[in-house]
């Protein structure tokens, strides 16, 4: 039972790559920053609360999609660890 | 940031926090508007004229009697004109006017609604009112209300679509203080007649809550 | 299995609800009621107050005003209500700070004196009023009315809180 749960849990993860990570995370700060001021702006200059919710929705829902699927170029650059030696020559 | 769920989490709270501080300037912007350029809370002004009392007597617990004792209840007719659009801004959910009436009974000051409204558009945010009457029956809650001074206000409450409520009073204008007639003896039985007519109508249902 | 691990995670746990329960508490002692946070159950403040709209309430008042919306509980009753002040008088007989209130939905067509008990026509600021409602933020509880009215919705909620603490182990 674990170990179908443990299989589970090692789909789930999805990683992405170390440079990418610290990408995402600048990408999303951004993005929501700048949605939530053009949506506040855009809003008052309509006076219509119901146009800041949807901007920001779809401000929302345009960094979910960005950043949280593992898309293939977020996993490029793949740390190489260092190999495991065999200490025979000891 | 390195698992899905991570970073859908971060994303959320990020977006959750953000949209505390929109909350925090659509509070704040449409707190401004209320005050400039035109401050509301001094500049709205009413008008009011005409206030008439009627009076009736009647005995049921849903018109204030209690023991079988009947009771005084009073109703009015009124002028009313004001104008509530300045109150309408981006965070405006409806405006809740309310009439009501101070008087002095006991010793200490108690204030009834003789009526009210539910303003939903600046469309309709001009209230003009012609020998309107009150919506509610209002009795005093010991003695009656006959020979009371009534003093009228009309307030207002805006009900926002986030954020705090906000109350406020109009600058009434014209005669706004009326005295209720004291009542006279003769009229005591025609009026409870009434009372028992009326109380057998009253079948409106009520929504809990 | 590692042991430690699990009691670090047991204990996290109760962190989270331990601070949960005093952010509650304080706010209580902050607004002097016994649920400073309340969810619309009823539409009968409408259009003010739908259902799951969250009302924030404070009750350091000694006094409340006509026209003020205020949350009341019945004796015996569990539900809180909210309802607009329709009057406000004092009792002679009484000491002058007590107040009795007349409440009406702004949305039933007539005053709450049907639906008080003991054949009460006021109540009393002191004993019945919870909180007079400050603040509002729209349709965010209506999670609590969904998992407490619709038992899919219950199970829905503990199959994803178990998958998650299943699967999360971060």
């Amino acid at each position: 039972m674990s170990a179908i749960l443990d299989e589970i849990q090692k789909f789930l993860v999805l990683p992405i790559d170390f440079p990418s990570q610290k990408r995402t995370f600048e990408l999303q700060q951004n993005i929501l920053l700048i949605g939530a001021i053009a949506a506040s702006i855009y809003g008052f200059l309509t006076q219509s609360l119901y146009n800041t919710l949807i901007c920001y929705g779809v401000t929302f829902v345009v960094t979910l999609l960005l950043v949280v699927p593992p898309y293939p170029f977020y996993n490029k650059q793949k740390l190489q660890w260092v190999q495991p030696k065999l200490a025979t020559n000891l | 940031m390195f698992s899905l769920t991570q970073r859908f989490q971060v994303v959320s709270n990020q977006a959750i926090t953000f949209s505390l501080v929109i909350i925090a300037f659509v509070v704040a912007s449409s707190w401004i508007q209320l005050l400039y350029p035109s401050n509301v809370f001094q500049n709205t002004t009413s008008a009011i004229a005409n206030v008439t009392p009627s009076m009736t007597l009647r005995t049921s617990r849903y018109y204030g009697s209690q023991n079988g004792k009947p009771k005084e209840n009073v109703r009015v007719s009124f002028d009313l004109e004001s104008d509530f659009s300045p109150l309408f801004n981006w965070n405006t959910k409806q405006i809740f006017v309310y009439l009501t009436a101070n008087y002095n009974s006991s010793g200490s000051i108690n204030e009834v609604t003789f009526w009210d409204d539910i303003i939903t558009s600046k469309d309709k945010a001009l209230v003009q009112l012609k020998n309107a009457k009150s919506k509610y029956t209002v009795w005093d809650l010991e003695s009656g209300l006959s020979g009371k001074e009534l003093d009228f206000k009309l307030h207002w409450n805006i009900q926002p679509w986030v954020g705090p409520l906000v109350y406020g009073e109009t600058d009434i204008s014209g005669d706004h203080k009326l005295t209720v007639e004291a009542r006279k003896k003769n009229t005591e039985s025609g009026d409870a007649e009434k009372v028992s007519k009326r109380k057998k109508k009253r079948t409106k249902k009520q929504k809990v809550n | 299995m590692n042991i430690r691990l699990e009691l670090a995670k047991l204990l996290n746990l109760c962190f989270v609800f331990a601070s949960a329960y005093m952010f509650w508490q304080g706010l209580s002692l902050f607004a002097n009621t016994d649920s400073p946070i309340v969810v619309v159950l009823s539409g009968s403040m409408e259009p003010a107050f739908q259902r799951g709209d969250v009302l924030f309430l404070w009750n350091r008042n000694t006094q409340n005003k006509v026209g003020d919306i205020v949350v009341y509980e019945n004796e015996g009753q569990d539900i809180p209500i909210v309802h607009r002040v329709l009057r406000e008088h004092h009792s002679k007989s009484e000491s002058q700070n007590k107040q009795f209130l007349l409440t009406k939905g702004d949305n039933n067509a007539v005053n709450d004196i049907s639906l008080y008990k003991n054949k009460k026509i006021y109540l009393s600021k002191e004993k019945d009023i919870v909180g007079t409602v400050k603040g509002y933020l729209p349709q965010i509880g209506y999670v609590t009315i969904w998992v407490s009215e619709s038992k899919y919705a219950k199970y829905t909620l503990l199959a994803f809180l178990g998958l998650s603490s299943l699967l999360g182990g971060e």
